[in-house]
């Protein structure tokens, strides 16, 4: 990334300012923490207002993965990678299938984290424990892919003058210092702060691109004419592709835990139903930008290669600083930003892994009475740090490649759709109700189906996802052992 | 106590436009560009646009919340009934 040049020096700067920023917020959530419970410290006392959790949500929504391999995939496939744009308003529409419900009974029956709501609803310790597993197991890859994505990004941006190992763990300190201080309203609040600055370096950053490039229309003009390939009307396994990745996405991404807890901490149902309404907007605007970056990419950087396609976003940014003056800051705003929207969805894994382990593996455990565990806030910094000691360690471990479990981190979590959109759709007295048994098989054959075509070598099965195929098998045996059950 | 998926027009709808989004319709046909942009794609940007709309309408729409409740008035009083 030596084409960054004068802006490594500013981006050590600024992070540094950055992350005085983000213990100054910490300091700040400690003071605003009303009772140690581990509501308090895990839902910020179920009081963010509309605009924290708007920006929250749209933070957890999009990763640093986002701003930089969106572009990348655009890169490498062309104009088909529109259907992220899809997909990331399919996410919200997930939504639509059991948040209004899950949001109410969260607030009468008090849940902390995502089991608590099956653990309520089916009272079933295998589920529980299933559950509590998958949502961990797909947390620590992501938190550690987060980790790494941190490291290499400080070290890009900054030319080496802060290497990987530092950034590791000078990133991972910061995290835990902000979040032990100040709990989610910490993490919410500099999520609100790396949304805003996302944001609005994006939209000033592509506004400066279109006046120096071209408008999107003019750029796909000189991609149709430079790579035709890259324009060209999709074919039949690209379609499938498309659809498996919605249903993916649209059935997975809503489960996240960090999302889950980010609706159990609203403070009105009324200000959560006019988040989600803004949020099914913002893809439009944002994910379109991404593609946009990725596309004038393609025009100006013909022949990235491998690894290279995912620095296009970098690419292009150094190319728009260079030409025009006027958005040096804009531009070092983004590249901050990006690094920011690392941080930001490693400090959401983190508290929601200590979540987990303190409420649902030792509360449940050792079987201790609610009171006592709304009391466990000593064991939450405990798990916090061992979890993030742990997890800095494998990211400094030379030759790790993640990028086989990332991939199927969604395929693995999307089992857990039918628990949750299946278990708001009754009471529990209801005699229609779906019972912990029918959700288990159906999560045991969605899983095994998932797992085992990875295993066989299968990444896709005529275009659809494994994980995509195993929560189809998973739905229908759900509603057959319900059908089954009403028969007998 | 009212809430999106409970209706199934609006579910149908948001599926469409799910589905619509896909651009098989433009499988195996010459590339057309309109403005400069292609055909497929003005075609899958509207059904993007539709779904995200129709999403957004339908939690401001079918999303009933009581206005003047607090939230701990909801939570008590559906506690002591549950």
């Amino acid at each position: 990334m030596g084409e960054l040049g004068g802006f490594s020096r500013d981006v050590v700067l600024w992070s540094g300012g950055y992350c005085l920023l983000l213990i100054l917020l910490g300091i700040l959530g400690r003071r605003a923490m009303r009772e140690r419970t581990l509501s308090d410290f895990y839902l910020a006392g179920r009081s963010i207002g509309f605009l924290i959790l708007l920006l929250t949500l749209f933070a957890t929504q999009y990763s640093g993965n986002s701003m930089s391999g969106f572009p990348g995939q655009t890169y490498r496939q062309g104009l088909a990678y529109f259907m992220s744009v899809t997909f990331m308003v399919g996410i919200v529409s997930g939504y639509t299938l059991f948040v209004p419900r899950l949001f109410r009974l969260a607030r009468q029956r008090k849940y902390v984290t995502p089991t608590d709501f099956l653990a309520d609803r089916f009272g079933s310790p295998a589920l529980n424990y299933a559950s509590a597993t998958i949502l961990t197991v797909t947390l620590f890859n992501f938190l550690l892919a987060q980790l790494m994505a941190m490291g290499h990004a400080f070290a890009g941006l900054t030319d080496g003058r802060i290497p990987y190992g530092v950034a590791v763990v000078g990133g991972a300190a910061v995290i835990l210092g902000y979040e032990l201080l100040g709990g989610m309203r910490a993490v919410a609040w500099t999520d609100a702060l790396q949304g805003s600055m996302l944001l609005v370096g994006m939209m000033v950053v592509v506004g400066l691109l279109i006046w120096e490039v071209g408008p999107p229309g003019a750029v796909v003009s000189q991609l149709a004419a430079l790579h035709p390939e890259k324009v060209a009307n999709p074919g039949l396994a690209t379609c499938a592709v498309w659809l498996s990745n919605f249903l993916l996405l649209g059935l997975g991404a809503p489960l996240y835990p960090q999302a889950i807890q980010r609706i159990y901490a609203a403070r009105h149902a009324r200000e959560l139903r006019r988040a989600l309404s803004v949020m099914a907007l913002l893809p439009l605007v944002g994910i379109t930008a991404v593609i946009y970056v990725g596309t004038v990419g393609l025009v100006l950087f013909p022949k990235l290669e491998g690894v290279a396609a995912d620095q296009v976003t970098f690419k292009v940014l150094a190319y728009l600083a260079q030409q025009e003056p006027l958005a040096y800051y804009p531009v070092l705003v983004v590249m901050m930003a990006v690094v920011a929207a690392i941080m930001s969805t490693a400090d959401s894994c983190l508290l929601s892994i200590s979540s987990i382990f303190t409420k649902d593996f030792f509360g449940r455990l050792r079987r201790l009475p609610p009171e006592r565990v709304e009391g466990l806030t000593r064991l939450a910094p405990l798990v916090s740090t061992v979890v993030m000691a742990g997890l800095v360690w494998i990211a400094l471990q030379k030759g790790l490649t993640l990028w086989g479990l990332l991939v199927i981190k969604f395929e693995i979590l999307i089992q857990l759709s039918p628990a949750f959109v299946l278990g708001t759709w009754h009471d529990r007295d209801d005699p229609r109700a779906f019972q912990g048994r029918d959700i288990l098989l159906g999560l045991t054959a969605g899983l095994g189906t998932a797992l085992g075509l990875y295993a066989a070598g299968f990444k896709s099965v005529g275009g659809f996802h494994p994980g995509t195929v195993g929560v189809i098998l998973n739905y229908a045996l759900v509603f057959a052992a319900r059908a089954g059950r009403g028969r007998r | 106590m009212d809430e999106p998926r409970k209706h199934p027009i609006f579910m149908t709808l948001l599926a469409l436009a799910a589905l619509g989004s896909v651009p098989i319709l433009f499988v195996g046909r010459p590339l057309v560009l309109w403005w400069g942009v292609p055909l497929w794609l003005w075609w899958s940007g509207g059904a993007t646009v539709a779904l995200s709309v129709l999403t957004s309408w339908g939690f401001a729409r079918y999303w009933q919340v009581d206005e003047d409740e607090e939230p701990q008035d909801v939570a008590e009083r559906e506690g002591k009934r549950g």
